[in-house]
C-alpha cells in the first residue's frame, strides 16, 4: 500500500482533495475564456460561493484528519492559510457583505466608483451594474486638485514610432495620475491625502483608488471605492501561504539534510 | 523578422553563439569545455541584461524582450545550481532551452525602451516577475525531465545523479513556492493598483490554473508516491503547457484581452 494512511477515510479524502483541485482548475481555465467582467459576475454568485464553502469544509476535515503529524508546520500553515484566504475572500465578496448587514447591521458598499469635480465634495458612490441604486457613504470626500505629471520628453525622436507621427504631444508618457483630496466628516476636515495609481487613501473601511479622470480638461477626477472587509484575514493567509510553502518545501529539506550529515 | 546591429543585440548573438558551441562540445563529450562556453554565454547575456537595465533606468523585465532575454541569463546558474545541490543534470537542454528562448530576442521581439507606466511603478514589480521568471525556468526543467521519462524510462542519464522521477519531484518542489510567492505578489500589487487583490483577469486565471496543477502533482505524488510515476510525469508536462499558456497566450492573443495586456 502506497497511501499515506491506509484507513478508508484518509483514501476517500485524498481522492476528494484531487477532485475539488480538478474542479478548481476546469472552473479557473472556464473563467479565463469568458473575460473578466463575466467571469468575476460568475464566481461571485451563490452556486460558486457554496462551492468555496466546500472547499473550506474540505481544508477543515484535511486539517482535522491529516495533521497528525505536528512537526508538518509549513503544511499545516499552507491549509490554514487557504482557509483563511477562502473566508477573507468571501467576506469581502458582495454576498459577504449582504450578511454582514443581516446579521451585524453593517452596512458597507463592497465596491463602486465616486465622481467627484475639482473643489466639490461628495459622498455617493455609483455602482456600474445596471439598475444599481447609488449608495452613500458616511462621510464626505473633497477633491481639491488633479494634476497629471508626465515624463521628460526625450531629447530627439530615435524610434520608429516617433517618425510615424508627427504629433509630440501624443508620446507624452504619463508618470503619474494625482488627486488631492480632504474627508470631511460632518463637514468637518479630517484627513488629507493625495491619491495615485499604486498610492491609495485608506479610510473609514474603504480604499479609494485613482481609477479615471476628465480626459477632455481634467476638472473632475474618478476614484474607485473599495470594502476592506475580509482584507487582514486575506493578508494573514497570504502570509501564511508564501511562509508555509518556503517552509515546507525549501527549508525542511535542508534541515534534514543538515541533520543527516550530522549524524 | 530583423536582425539588431546594437551592442545589445550583437551581445544576444554571441551568447547564442557560446550556448549552441557548449552544446556541441557537450556532444562531442568535451565536458570541461562545453561548461566553460556555456559560462562565457552567460557573461554575455548578463552584459547584455545589464545593458539594458541602465539604458531602459529601471529593472528591465517589463515585456518580453527583457523577460527572455533575463530567461536566457537564468539558465546557466539554474544548471549549476540544479547538478551541484538536487544532484539533477540536463544541461544540453537547458542550453537548447536557452537559445530557445533568445531566438524570438533576437529576431522578433522589437528593442524599443519602454518608460513605466503608473501602474508597473512599485517595489512589487521586480520581485513578482522575477519569483514568476524562477518558478517558470525550474518548472521547465522539471517538465524536460518527466518527458525524458516518458520516453527514454526512469533511469538517471549520468551516474551520481538521481532518477528521472526524483529529479521532476525535487524540482517541482524547488519551483513551488516561486509560483506561490508570485501569485500572493501579484495579489498584493492588484490591490495597490487596481484596487481588488483578485480581478477575475485571464491572466490571473491561468497563473491559478497552473498553480493548482502543481498542487495536484504535490497531492497526487504525495498519495501514490512512485507507483504511478507515468501519471506523476504527465502532470509535470501539463504544467508547462499550462505555463507557456499564461505566459505566451495571453500576451499575445487578443481573445484574451484583460488587464495584465502591457505585459
Amino acid at each position: 500500500m502506497v497511501l499515506d494512511n491506509t484507513s478508508r477515510e484518509h483514501q476517500t479524502l485524498q481522492w476528494l482533495t484531487m477532485g475539488a483541485i480538478g474542479v478548481a482548475v476546469a472552473l479557473s481555465v472556464y473563467g479565463a475564456f469568458l473575460g473578466a467582467t463575466r467571469a468575476s459576475a460568475i464566481f461571485e454568485s451563490m452556486p460558486l460561493m457554496a462551492w468555496g464553502i466546500l472547499l473550506a469544509a474540505l481544508l477543515i476535515q484535511r486539517l482535522f484528519l491529516l495533521s497528525g503529524r505536528l512537526h508538518r508546520l509549513g503544511w499545516l500553515a499552507m491549509h490554514l492559510g487557504g482557509l483563511l484566504i477562502l473566508a477573507g475572500g468571501m467576506w469581502g465578496a458582495p454576498l459577504g457583505h449582504r450578511i454582514q448587514a443581516n446579521l451585524l447591521d453593517r452596512h458597507k458598499v463592497p465596491k463602486g466608483y465616486m465622481l467627484i469635480p475639482q473643489g466639490q465634495a461628495t459622498n455617493t458612490v455609483m455602482n456600474q451594474q445596471f439598475g444599481v441604486e447609488p449608495q452613500q457613504l458616511d462621510f464626505q470626500l473633497r477633491l481639491e486638485k488633479f494634476w497629471v505629471d508626465y515624463y521628460p520628453t526625450p531629447e530627439k525622436a530615435d524610434t520608429e514610432t516617433n517618425k510615424d507621427t508627427g504629433n509630440l504631444r501624443s508620446h507624452r508618457q504619463v508618470r503619474a495620475f494625482n488627486s488631492q483630496v480632504t474627508v470631511l466628516e460632518k463637514g468637518q476636515e479630517v484627513v488629507r491625502g493625495v491619491i495615485k495609481v499604486n498610492k491609495p487613501l485608506h479610510y473609514g473601511g474603504y480604499h479609494f483608488y485613482q481609477y479615471d479622470y476628465d480626459r477632455a480638461q481634467g476638472r473632475y477626477t474618478i476614484l474607485s471605492v473599495v470594502s476592506d472587509s475580509g482584507l487582514n484575514l486575506v493578508y494573514l493567509g497570504f502570509v501564511l501561504v508564501g511562509v508555509g510553502s518556503v517552509f515546507h518545501f525549501w527549508l525542511r529539506p535542508v534541515w534534514q539534510r543538515i541533520g543527516e550529515k550530522r549524524d | 523578422m530583423a536582425i539588431k546591429f546594437t551592442v545589445q543585440g550583437i551581445l544576444i548573438y554571441a551568447t547564442m553563439a557560446a550556448y549552441l558551441c557548449a552544446v556541441l562540445a557537450a556532444t562531442s563529450k568535451r565536458k570541461r569545455l562545453s561548461l566553460w562556453l556555456y559560462a562565457l554565454g552567460f557573461i554575455a547575456a548578463m552584459t547584455s541584461f545589464l545593458l539594458r537595465w541602465w539604458r531602459v533606468g529601471h529593472v528591465p523585465l517589463q515585456n518580453l524582450f527583457e523577460v527572455f532575454l533575463g530567461l536566457a541569463m537564468l539558465m546557466f546558474p539554474l544548471s549549476v545550481f540544479c547538478r551541484r545541490y538536487l544532484k539533477v543534470g540536463g544541461e544540453v537542454v537547458d542550453m537548447i532551452i536557452g537559445i530557445g528562448l533568445l531566438i524570438p530576442v533576437a529576431f522578433v521581439f522589437r528593442e524599443d525602451p519602454h518608460k513605466l507606466p503608473p501602474a508597473l511603478q512599485t517595489w512589487l514589480f521586480a520581485p513578482h516577475v522575477v519569483a514568476y521568471m524562477l518558478g517558470y525556468v525550474i518548472m521547465i526543467k522539471a517538465a524536460v525531465s518527466a518527458a525524458g521519462l516518458l520516453w527514454r524510462g526512469n533511469k538517471a542519464s549520468q551516474p551520481g545523479l538521481v532518477s528521472k522521477e526524483e529529479a521532476t519531484y525535487r524540482l517541482v518542489c524547488v519551483g513551488f513556492p516561486w509560483l506561490t510567492v508570485g501569485l500572493i505578489l501579484g495579489a498584493c500589487w492588484g490591490k495597490q493598483a487596481w484596487g481588488n487583490y483578485w480581478n477575475w483577469d485571464p491572466k490571473e486565471l491561468w497563473s491559478l490554473a497552473t498553480w493548482l496543477v502543481y498542487v495536484a502533482y504535490l497531492q497526487f505524488r504525495g498519495m501514490y508516491k512512485h507507483k504511478y510515476i507515468r501519471v506523476n510525469a504527465l502532470i509535470a508536462i501539463v504544467g508547462v503547457v499550462f505555463i507557456l499558456t499564461t505566459l505566451l497566450w495571453v500576451n499575445l492573443a487578443s481573445i484574451f484581452s484583460g488587464l495584465h495586456s502591457y505585459a
